[in-house]
């Protein structure tokens, strides 16, 4: 056990389980694909912002809505 | 010890940065995944005649603005039937759909396909300004980055849908 502190073992594997753990915790709190939208009550994704407009509808001369 | 210490305090920093980038990409919500989740909604709240078969045709027509977005809804179970996502070029093919999306780039044919799809069970859905008063069912808006929609009750009712007294209340204007 006291061979394996003074190792580099243990700094490995702390390194190792924090970024499993950085990897994973956020997008399991907050993950808005399409999936998880569709299981969201219709008054919900009414209070839900885009973060990014989609330019194409502009380009091909459709103008913005309500914007 | 202290060069120990150091190496750990790296690791930590490095793996709060990955976590932090990953927050970036998980609250990214691009405006036509929005939009296709509010397709499938209108789905399940309108109401066809009961001899539209299992299949809810869902039909694009103009430049798919969704970018692939509508594939999540292929297949997706609606009540008892299933969508079935299309795109269609030819304004005549319409008629065999139960939802037509007009999309923007093809909003200047707006009353050419109110026309071809008229007496048929056809929800149609726009996201183009004025669509609503020109005879679309429903039609979404972007409003201070949130994602809103009208309802045209005329419309539905002379297309045979039924659209739900949910809908109706959620809609920010309902033309009668």
């Amino acid at each position: 056990m006291t061979r394996w502190l003074r190792s580099d073992a243990p700094r490995r594997a702390l390194g190792a389980a924090l970024a499993a753990l950085a990897l994973c915790a956020p997008t399991a709190a907050y993950p808005i694909s399409l999936a998880r939208l569709l299981q969201l009550p219709l008054e919900q994704l009414l209070r839900l912002e885009i973060t990014s407009m989609r330019s194409t509808a502009t380009e091909l001369g459709g103008e913005r809505h309500g914007r | 010890m202290a060069a120990r210490v150091r190496a750990v305090l790296c690791l930590l920093a490095v793996a709060l940065g990955m976590g932090a980038s990953a927050a970036r990409a998980a609250d990214d919500l691009p405006e036509y995944r929005l939009k296709a989740a509010f397709l499938y909604n209108f789905a399940l709240f309108t109401e066809w005649p009961a001899d539209v078969g299992g299949t809810l045709r869902l039909c694009v027509f103009g430049a798919d603005p969704f970018g692939g977005e509508l594939d999540g809804l292929q297949g997706k179970a609606v009540g008892t039937r299933s969508l079935a996502v299309q795109h269609k070029t030819g304004i005549d093919a319409l008629k065999a759909c139960q939802i037509v999306f007009i999309a923007p780039s093809a909003a200047g044919q707006l009353a050419r396909v109110l026309e071809a799809v008229d007496g048929q069970a056809v929800l149609t859905v726009a996201d183009s300004p004025g669509a609503a008063r020109q005879g679309v069912a429903l039609n979404m808006a972007v409003t201070q980055n949130k994602v809103s929609f009208e309802a045209n009750l005329r419309a539905a009712r002379a297309a045979k849908v039924n659209l739900s007294s949910k809908l109706l209340r959620l809609a920010t204007e309902v033309i009668q």
